[in-house]
Parts: C-alpha cells; sequence; structure tokens
C-alpha cells in the first residue's frame, strides 16, 4: 500500500505479546533425521517366574509420543515406541525423529516393522496412535496399513478399573494392579513443549527422561496384556481387587467371540458367572445389582437352572422401584418356568404393594412400570378364572 | 378482491397514496430458452424431460458451457430463476460419466443445505444412478459420518465445518480430496466483510489440500443481486472467474412500493410505527386471501407481526393454522411443516426474519411486505423476489422505520432502482484473519518456504508464529508444533470468540441469562449498569473482568442506565491523502492505519418515562484498544463557536456512517465513528469512519474511492428530512446536534465538502 511506513512484521507485532524462546538452530545437525533406539531384555528375566504368552511373539506392542494431543493431521508423532518378544528376548525399538524431515523415513521403517505383524497391543490406540500415524502416513506420502487385529487393552482397562479406581489411565493401573512404581516419570502434558525445545536447540538430554517414560509405557502393555489375558481368557482370578463385573462381563464377550461354544468357552462362562456372583455380593446400589442379575439371568436361562433364577431375582432387587422390576421378574419365572401361576400372582401382589407404598411415601414409580405390573396380573387372574364366566362378562 | 383491484385501491385511496414515495413497475419478462445441449448425458436428460424441463433457460444452457470449458464462473440470477441446475447440471453430468468424481457444495447456513440435498435427491432418484447427496454438518450423525467421507460423491455442508472439521482431518476425506472436481459455493453475496474475508481463507487452504491430492477442482459460485459478483468471485478465488448474468427465466409483472408512514411528530421527526402500519397494509392482503410474506428485521418484530395477522385472520373467519411465525430459534421439524404449508397454499401468511429470505423453496407467493428496509439493496431484491414467481402480477411494498437508512431509500427511490453500487468487500490478507488461518494451514500440511498462500508468499506470518513457538521450520519447510487444535480457536462468524457471561445470582442455583460481546461489554454490564434481557431489568452487582463474568440480579425500577464511552483515535498511517495538508483551506478525505481507544467514563441513569437524569456513577474498568484502518474527513475551519462546532461534527458524522453502512452493504455496527474538534493528525475538526474489526476488512479505503458519492447521499438524507434541527432519521436527535447542528451540517456539505470532493 502506498506510504505505508509499517511492515507486515511491525503489524504482527502488534497483535500480541512474542514469547521469548530460545534461538532456532537449523544449522549443524548431523546423522540421519530419524534414529532407532534399541534395547534387549531377557525374557525370562522381564517376565519373572512366567513366561510370555505364545501368542505375544506375533504382536508388536507399540505407544506414540505426539507434538500435541489433539489428534487431526498437525499432530506428529515424534517417537514411537515398540516392545516384541522375539528370540527369548524382549526388544524395544524406539524410532526417534531427530528432526522433522525424518518423518518419512520413520513412517517407512514402522511400515516394515508391520508387515509380519498379526496383533497390535496399545493402550488407547484404536481412538489416538493409530489415526495419528495413519494420517500422518497419508501425509508422508507412506501409507500404513493396519495389522489383521488391533487389541486396545483401554477397553479392558475401563472394565477392570474404572470403578475401583477412579480412573483407568495407564500410570494408575500400573501402580495399583502391576505393582510397578516409576520413579521421576516425567509429566505427560509437559512432553510436546520438551520436544519443542529440543527442536530448537538441538539438545536431546532433556529428551532422555522422555523416552525412558516411553520405553516404560510400551514395556508396561507387555504385563499388562499378559495380566488382562490370564484374568479374562484364563479365567484366573486377579489377587488384587478389580471391578468384578468388569471381570465377568470381559469374560463373557471373550466366551462369546469364540462363538464355538467348546468345553473351554463353557468354562469361562462359569468363570465369567462366578465373578458376577461375586460383585452381585459385594453390591449395595439396588440399581447396579439390577444391572449385574440382568448379567447372570441368561446364563441360568441358557442352562435351565430355574430355582436359581428364581433365587436370583428374589434377592436382587433391595429397595424401591427395582424391588417392582425385580418382582416382576420372578413373577415371570414363576408364571412361565415353574408353571406356578399363583405364586407369580402373589409376586406381582406384592410388586403392586411395593408401588402403593412408594406412592404414599412420594416416590412414585414410572406409570409404564406400573401398568406392566397391573396388566401382568389381569393377564394373569384372567387366565386363572374359568372360560365360561370371561365369556358371559363380554 | 383482486391483487390488482388492492393496488389500484392504494394508489388511489389518498390515506394510502400520499404516503407511497414509490410505485416501480417491473415489466413482465418473457422467457428465453436453449435446447439441453448434446453433450448432456442422455439419462439426465430424460430425467428432466420427465421432470418437465424439455429446455433450459438461456443461463442454465451458458453456466453448463462455461462449465464443461473447465473455466471458473459465477451465476448471479434472481430467487426462482433455477439457479440450483446452473450447477447440478455439470456435476451430475460429470458424476454420469465418472463415477468416482466428488463435489462439495457450500451453503451458508444449515437450512439450506438440507433444501438443496432434498431437491439433488429427487433429480438423482429419477437418474436412477448409483449417486450418493448427503450433508455434513453438526448434526450428521457419527455412524453416517464415515459413509459419507468415503461414499458420499456430493458432500453438502457448509463453511463453518469445512473449516473445523473437514480441511484438519484431511486425510479421513482422502477418496473426497482425490477425485475433487466441483466446489459450488451458493448464495456468494453473504461471503463478504469480516466473513468472506475468513470463507477466502478457507478456499485458499481448501485449494491447498487438493493440490495435495492432486485435485484442482472447478469453482461455481451463485449470488442473489449483488453490484460486484465478478470481482467478489475473483477476490474470494484469486483466479479468473467467468460471469453469467443474462437470466433467461420469465417473470409476470410485479409492482414495487416504498411507503413512509406519516409524520406524527414533525419537531422530533417521529412517524408512525412501521410495524403497526405493515400489520394494516397486511390486512388489506389477507383478508382477500392473497398469499402473503412479511419479513421483519428481528424475532420480536416477527413475533408481533404473527400475533397481528392472526387477529387479522380472526376476524374475517380465517382458520388460525393459515397462519404462521418462522425465525431462527424455531425448530427444524416447525420450519419443513410451514415452508410444506407455503408451497401447498394451506399457510397463507406467514411473518418471516430472514431466514426465510435465502434461498429455500416456498412456492408462489402473491404479495411480499417489508418491514423496514432490510439493510442492502441485495437483501431487498431477495426478499421482493419472495413474491411473484408464476407469470401472474405480484406486488413488493416496503415500510420504511424512521431509521436513516430506511428514510434515505424510502425517499429517494431512484438511488434503490438505479445502479446497484453496492458491492461485496472482503480482505483476505487483513493479517489478523490471515495469520489464524496460516496456522490452520500449518497443521494441515507442512509449508514449504515459497509457497503461495493466495497471491503472496508467507515470511513474516511464518516468522511470528515460529516465535509463538506454533510452528518450527526445518530446512525449507515448516512445520506446525503446536500442542492444539487451531481451527477451534477461530470462529468465521464473528471477529472475536470472546464473551462476557451475565450470571443472574437471584435464585439460590445462579443461572446463566445471555452474554454480550467483550467490545460492547463495558458499556453494558458494567457495575450498577441496568442491564435489559428479554423485557426483564437485571442489576449487575459484579462484572468479574478478567473472568469475563458479570453477576446480576433480578429488579424492577423505573429507570435504566446509559453509559459514556471516551473514544479516542490516533492516526498510525496515512496511506492515502486527498491533497497536501499544508497551507489549504480544506483538509478533505483520506485514508489510514489508526489506533482506537474505548475508556467507558460514567454511566447515568435516566428514567424510563422522560428520559430524565436522576444520577450517575463511576465506570472502573480498563481502556481497550482497536487496531484498525480508518477513513477520516478533514473539515475546513469554520468561523463558529466550539458548541456549534462539536454539534455539527456529531451531525456529519451520524449521517456518513448509516450512508456508507448503506454503500458499503455492511451493518452500521461494523462500522465505528468518532469526531475530533482538533485532530492533531490534520491539524482541522475531524470526523472518523473506522472498521470496527481488528485490522480492518477494507471499509476505510473503499469509502475513501466513494468519498464523493457518500457525502452527497449524506447531503440529501438531511435534506429531504422534514424535522426541524435534527432527528435520529438524519444528523441525529437535536438534544446531541443543538439548534444549528442540521442546518451547518447542510450548509458545509453544499458549500464545501461536496464542491471540493468534485474538483
Amino acid at each position: 500500500m502506498p506510504g505505508s511506513s509499517q511492515t507486515l512484521a511491525d503489524r504482527l507485532a502488534m497483535m500480541g505479546t512474542v514469547a521469548r524462546s530460545p534461538a532456532a538452530r537449523t544449522d549443524g545437525w548431523d546423522g540421519p533425521a530419524f534414529e532407532v533406539r534399541r534395547n534387549r531384555r531377557d525374557a525370562g528375566e522381564f517376565f519373572g517366574r512366567e513366561q510370555p504368552h505364545p501368542s505375544d511373539a506375533s504382536a508388536l506392542f507399540l505407544d506414540t509420543e505426539t507434538t500435541g494431543l489433539a489428534g487431526g493431521t498437525g499432530t506428529t508423532p515424534f517417537l514411537v515406541g515398540l516392545a516384541f518378544v522375539a528370540g527369548g528376548e524382549v526388544v524395544t525399538e524406539q524410532y526417534f525423529l531427530r528432526r522433522l524431515s525424518g518423518e518419512a523415513a520413520m513412517l517407512g521403517a514402522l511400515r516394515e516393522r508391520l508387515t509380519a505383524v498379526e496383533t497390535l497391543v496399545t493402550f488407547n490406540g484404536r481412538r489416538f496412535d493409530w489415526p495419528i500415524l495413519e494420517a500422518r502416513g497419508i501425509i508422508n506420502r507412506t501409507p500404513l496399513e493396519a495389522p489383521p487385529e488391533h487389541h486396545d487393552l483401554i477397553g479392558a482397562a475401563r472394565r477392570l478399573w474404572h470403578r475401583p479406581l477412579g480412573t483407568y489411565r495407564l500410570s494408575a493401573i500400573e501402580r495399583h494392579a502391576l505393582g510397578i512404581d516409576r520413579v521421576d516419570d516425567v509429566d505427560a502434558a509437559q512432553i510436546p513443549g520438551l520436544y519443542l525445545d529440543y527442536l530448537r536447540t538441538g539438545d536431546a538430554e532433556s529428551l532422555e527422561p522422555v523416552f525412558e517414560h516411553n520405553r516404560q509405557d510400551v514395556l508396561c502393555l507387555l504385563h499388562l496384556r499378559r495380566k488382562v489375558r490370564r484374568w479374562v481368557e484364563d479365567g484366573v482370578d486377579p489377587p488384587q481387587p478389580v471391578d468384578w463385573e468388569g471381570l465377568g462381563v470381559l469374560r463373557l464377550q471373550t466366551a462369546a467371540a469364540t462363538l464355538d461354544g467348546d468345553t473351554a468357552s463353557r468354562a469361562l462362562i462359569g468363570d465369567a458367572e462366578a465373578v458376577l456372583r461375586r460383585a452381585l455380593e459385594a453390591e449395595d446400589d439396588p440399581a447396579a445389582r439390577w444391572r449385574i442379575a440382568s448379567r447372570l439371568a441368561p446364563l441360568l436361562r441358557r442352562t435351565e437352572r430355574w430355582q436359581e433364577l428364581l433365587a436370583l431375582w428374589e434377592h436382587a432387587g433391595v429397595r424401591g422401584s427395582w424391588r417392582v422390576r425385580t418382582l416382576i421378574e420372578v413373577a415371570k419365572v414363576q408364571q412361565w418356568r415353574l408353571k406356578q401361576p399363583a405364586r407369580a400372582a402373589a409376586a406381582l401382589e406384592e410388586a403392586m404393594t411395593v408401588a402403593e407404598w412408594l406412592a404414599a411415601t412420594g416416590n412414585p414409580i414410572a406409570p409404564a412400570l406400573e401398568d406392566q405390573v397391573r396388566a401382568r396380573l389381569v393377564r394373569l387372574l384372567q387366565a386363572a378364572a374359568p372360560r365360561g364366566r370371561l365369556r358371559r362378562g363380554r | 378482491m383482486t391483487l390488482e383491484q388492492i393496488l389500484t385501491a392504494l394508489r388511489t385511496d389518498p390515506a394510502w397514496a400520499r404516503n407511497i414515495t414509490a410505485w416501480h413497475l417491473v415489466p413482465e419478462r418473457p422467457g428465453r430458452y436453449e435446447p439441453i445441449p448434446d453433450d448432456v448425458d442422455g439419462r439426465l436428460a430424460s430425467a428432466l424431460r420427465g421432470a418437465g424441463i424439455e429446455q433450459l433457460y438461456t443461463h442454465q444452457a451458458q453456466s453448463f458451457e462455461i462449465a464443461r470449458s473447465g473455466r471458473h464462473l459465477v451465476v448471479v440470477t434472481p430467487t426462482a430463476s433455477g439457479k440450483t441446475l446452473c450447477y447440478n447440471l455439470p456435476v451430475l453430468n460429470a458424476l454420469l460419466s465418472a463415477p468416482q468424481t466428488r463435489a462439495l457444495y457450500l451453503f451458508p447456513t444449515k437450512a439450506l443445505s438440507m433444501d438443496q440435498v432434498d431437491e439433488l435427491q429427487t433429480l438423482v432418484r429419477a437418474l436412477k444412478a448409483d449417486i450418493k447427496a448427503a450433508t455434513y454438518d453438526g448434526d450428521t450423525p457419527g455412524a453416517a459420518r464415515r459413509a459419507i467421507r468415503t461414499a458420499g460423491h456430493v458432500v453438502v455442508t457448509n463453511p463453518d465445518m469445512l473449516h473445523a472439521a473437514i480441511l484438519p482431518h484431511h486425510t479421513k476425506w482422502l477418496r473426497l480430496f482425490e477425485n475433487l472436481r466441483y466446489v459450488v459455493v451458493d448464495e456468494l453475496h453473504t461471503y463478504r466483510g469480516v466473513f468472506g474475508s475468513h470463507v477466502a481463507n478457507v478456499l485458499r487452504r481448501l485449494r491447498r489440500i487438493c493440490r495435495f491430492y492432486g485435485s484442482a477442482p472447478q469453482v461455481i459460485f451463485t449470488s442473489a443481486t449483488i453490484g460486484n459478483p465478478k470481482e467478489l468471485a475473483e477476490r474470494l478465488l484469486e483466479e479468473e472467474v467467468a460471469l453469467v448474468d443474462d437470466n433467461g427465466a420469465p417473470s409476470g409483472p410485479k409492482v414495487i412500493a416504498f411507503y413512509n408512514p406519516p409524520v406524527i411528530n414533525r419537531e422530533l421527526g417521529i412517524r408512525r410505527d412501521a410495524l403497526s402500519e405493515a400489520g394494516r397494509l397486511a390486512g388489506e392482503f389477507i383478508r382477500n386471501r392473497i398469499p402473503l410474506i412479511a419479513f421483519a428485521r428481528s424475532r420480536r418484530a416477527c413475533e408481533l407481526l404473527t400475533a397481528r395477522f392472526q387477529s387479522v385472520a380472526a376476524g374475517h373467519q380465517i382458520p388460525p393454522e393459515r397462519i404462521a411465525g418462522y425465525r431462527a430459534g424455531y425448530l427444524p421439524s416447525e420450519r419443513r411443516a410451514i415452508e410444506k404449508g407455503l408451497r401447498d397454499g394451506s399457510v397463507l401468511a406467514v411473518a418471516a426474519t430472514n431466514a426465510l429470505e435465502l434461498g429455500i423453496d416456498i412456492g408462489r407467493l402473491q404479495a411480499a411486505l417489508l418491514v423496514g428496509y432490510p439493510g442492502t439493496v441485495a437483501s431487498t431484491w431477495q426478499q421482493a423476489g419472495r413474491a411473484g414467481r408464476t407469470q401472474d402480477l405480484s406486488a413488493a411494498i416496503l415500510t420504511a422505520t424512521s431509521d436513516p437508512l430506511d428514510q434515505y431509500i424510502v425517499r429517494h427511490p431512484e438511488y434503490f432502482f438505479g445502479q446497484s453500487p453496492e458491492a461485496g468487500l472482503v480482505n483476505p490478507d487483513n493479517v489478523y484473519i490471515l495469520t489464524s488461518h496460516v496456522r490452520c494451514a500449518a497443521f494441515e500440511l507442512p509449508i514449504e518456504s515459497g509457497e503461495r498462500f493466495g497471491p503472496r508468499t508467507l515470511p513474516e506470518v511464518l516468522d511470528y508464529l515460529e516465535k509463538q513457538r506454533i510452528v518450527h521450520r526445518e530446512d525449507d519447510r515448516w512445520h506446525y508444533v503446536a500442542d492444539a487444535y487451531p481451527a477451534q480457536d477461530v470462529s468465521l462468524r464473528s471477529a472475536s470468540t470472546e464473551n462476557v457471561v451475565i450470571i443472574d445470582t437471584t435464585d439460590p442455583a445462579p443461572r446463566v441469562v445471555g452474554e454480550v460481546d467483550l467490545a460492547s461489554a463495558p458499556g453494558l454490564v458494567h457495575e450498577d449498569a441496568i442491564y435489559l434481557h428479554l423485557g426483564q431489568q437485571y442489576h449487575v452487582d459484579r462484572l468479574e473482568w478478567e473472568e469475563r463474568k458479570a453477576y446480576v440480579h433480578r429488579v424492577d425500577v423505573d429507570y435504566y442506565t446509559t453509559a459514556q464511552i471516551a473514544v479516542d483515535i490516533r492516526v498510525l498511517t496515512e496511506f492515502a491523502p486527498g491533497r497536501p495538508h499544508t497551507g489549504m483551506v480544506c483538509g478533505g478525505p483520506a485514508h489510514g492505519e489508526v489506533v482506537v481507544t474505548y475508556r467507558p467514563t460514567i454511566f447515568k441513569k435516566l428514567t424510563l418515562e422522560r428520559h430524565e437524569n436522576v444520577g450517575w456513577g463511576p465506570i472502573h474498568l480498563p481502556e481497550s484498544t482497536l487496531h484498525t484502518t480508518a477513513y477520516w474527513l478533514a473539515l475546513p475551519i469554520l468561523p463558529v463557536p466550539q458548541h456549534e462546532l462539536q454539534g455539527l461534527l456529531i451531525g456529519l458524522s451520524h449521517s456518513l456512517a448509516h450512508v456508507a453502512a448503506l454503500f458499503l452493504m455492511c451493518d452500521p455496527r461494523d462500522l465505528g465513528r468518532t469526531y475530533e474538534v482538533h485532530s492533531p493528525h490534520a491539524d482541522r475538526p475531524t470526523v472518523f469512519l473506522y472498521d470496527a474489526f481488528p485490522g480492518g476488512v477494507g471499509f476505510a479505503e473503499r469509502l475513501y474511492r466513494m468519498h464523493h458519492q457518500v457525502l452527497s447521499a449524506a447531503r440529501d438524507l438531511i435534506a429531504a428530512c422534514p424535522c426541524d434541527s435534527g432527528c435520529p432519521s438524519c444528523v441525529g436527535p437535536v438534544l446531541e446536534v443543538g439548534s444549528t447542528g442540521k442546518a451547518l451540517a447542510l450548509e458545509v456539505l453544499d458549500a464545501r465538502l461536496i464542491p471540493d470532493a468534485r474538483r
């Protein structure tokens, strides 16, 4: 523009305070733009008394450190931590971007490492690590192909620890469930900033805690997966408390996934039932008791254990509207399975009494629920009445 | 009575006729047609014939030819002229010949996208081809999103979604970007000012991503009436765009009339209320069962009009369900039902806000009532175009309010009916807007040094972003390294995303009752202010400025508050002075960069009834500054007392700001105004008009260039106003400009400013 005495830079400077930062270094970098740090440990030593799970041999454990946690295309994985079991050793490989320009080469190496892998094992990798790697693959014209299976441990972690620990972050699980206590661990929120400082100064020293953090994370996945598989798939109960309901659900899911109904999966369903009962016993909250009983009921129905089913519902409901709901279930078992219409009617009458009492104390149950009780009771009484009378009634 | 008889009555009955300031007949236009071109796919041609389209309007055929030739184009034809076919035809034709082809449609609002998808799908069904068209916006369910990303042939969305959800995740949209052949940008005229400047940058980012995936889409713009369609499209796209503006669609004869409610208080320049006058006019149409749409400028006015229509209907045995209101805030299903009712005739009259102005199909209405000037010539034609989609006679009547813009328009119909001087202005290189989008672009793909973003390269912006630790330079590339998702912080629609939240603490559980933007907050929610929201008064107990929170409680008092804000303006750079400053009698116009400082000083308590001052208090708030561009006009040194000079400057800035908004096609609030009795920069009394957006969007330079027109229009506005010595419709209330303000303003304009500008 004519007469403009200010440069664009001047005007930009007016937009905000410029943060003080170390001077950028763009020269003097030697060596490749990406490097691999490899570490080996004897598997026996690593796993202690227990042996690695046989399927670990075809699994690749992965955890990335990134320039941001927001996701989207502009988040760069600057450190990809991998672990695998090979030749009696636990190997960790850390692909590190010494410079951002090494990304395509790094992704190329990762692509190669992924070729023989059957299962990718991550913690929240479905939502975070893998989509970022996939996006960066496209941007760097080095597209990655996902291994046939992706075992994201976060699902199991949530089921097993969210309720007892109030969180299912990897670090909390590691401490409480795996008994590993890290010293001097870097705060995950600071990692992007540390890497940016490194990019500007070339001083990799301050990144050492990040490398260690990442190595610990990915090794933790090996332990976690082995434990989760023992507890879920092998039906061994964990020594320390977990969410027993969650464990039961995980076991049922695994049994359903095998589909063949073989002895092993039948045994696993039995193991699931055991921990679900354990969960029900320990539970006070009526809504949770209802939920757990609803998970147990199909197992008893499938094996036609009607008396046990009756007992389950009789004891599941403790108070309030949940008591009404469980009494309806009691009535169903009595009427259809045990052929005891009178006892079914008695259960429904009790449900009506509970409903009336709740209404009188200012906590009426949902009208739809009350209607359901009434309708069932009416049908039951009509079925019990002599036919002739009913006809005349019309 | 028929419409013709009603119109005759309006023109001949003196009670109406003396308030009618313009009666303009747009003659009937026969349609001009061309056969469906031979290179239109046979399936498509027969689907069109199946829908009753045997031949194309000339502008549709012309658009198809240009699109086929590979050029970008902009189609500018009135409402209901078959504009959508101008882009659907080339897009569907391309899809039929190459099924992997993709197209992206951008509409400014969600409602429009829905309407368009419905229309497109009707055509696709007739084609019996596997073409999937779907809207992708905030309402699209998660499961559908994945399918649309990979398999949607035509993705219909809005610029905001493109900016915040699609471009930042472009790798998930691989299929779309690799095969993107057409981008359709509908309602081009809405992309102006700050919003348009943002959208221009979103288009830069879109085309940058396309280049990465090896596609180079053609862009088809469509627009309602606008002064500079080709220029605006080219400014948004930064490439040559072919213009199609020769409308071949037929239209019936149409009367456009301006109605100025009678003056009831000459001294204060007060006219009869436009809403009630419009209600009376509407009564004439409703009782004669003439299908009618009325446009109000606010939601509240829309509600009041609906109520009036209801009572008219009740008096004439018309069932209430034949009357409807239509505005933002209604549920989508409610809106759909009203649109359908209008199309099938079950709804007789609708009172709407401009939510219905854009191209939603509502069928054929015979009359349109515009309650208040919609603000731009383009909107006026758009709203008037809602009546008369048939071959028959139709009418559009504009009822003026006392606003200066309204008064100028109805008293100068020749301005309205003459060549439209309104132009859509954008400034994609506004440093704030540009920098925001460079951040977003770097997030999407590393920026190569020497890479062009728009017409130029970006070394300074990238240096700035590097210092902010947002990007990192390595060799010849700039990589995004910040730990944040940048599109989240950039809103395309408003200048600032910051607001002050208003929290009502009357009840035990505090409740958010509303919010005001940061710029208005010092004047509205300072401590001890009375804040009005939906008719309820609130007393502001505490304003937590840093936290952006105002704590209020409900009150019922008989006064309101008004804040005095001292505005200081300092010129940083003068880009283009009219003539040399020194030694001249008259300063003349100039434009350049300024810093505006707002400092709230005191507030006054005024009674609700008589506006009497019953108290005051100080306001303790930090001052705020705005770095922007301004147009200013230095006056000659006049031999008048100080207070008269002040009245003159207030009057001039008031009238200039309002006519400037007219020429700039912007909201008057987008333009700040102030004056200096003695400007240190110009060494003269000076009036300033400035862009109320950091960095400016080009208003100042435009005003400088149309300086003469703006002055003449301001003069005409003041001269034609029947008030004695000032009213809100011309120079501002007499209480502010004093008894001599109006006369002096006219005199200075006539004797000095306009003759000088002509030289």
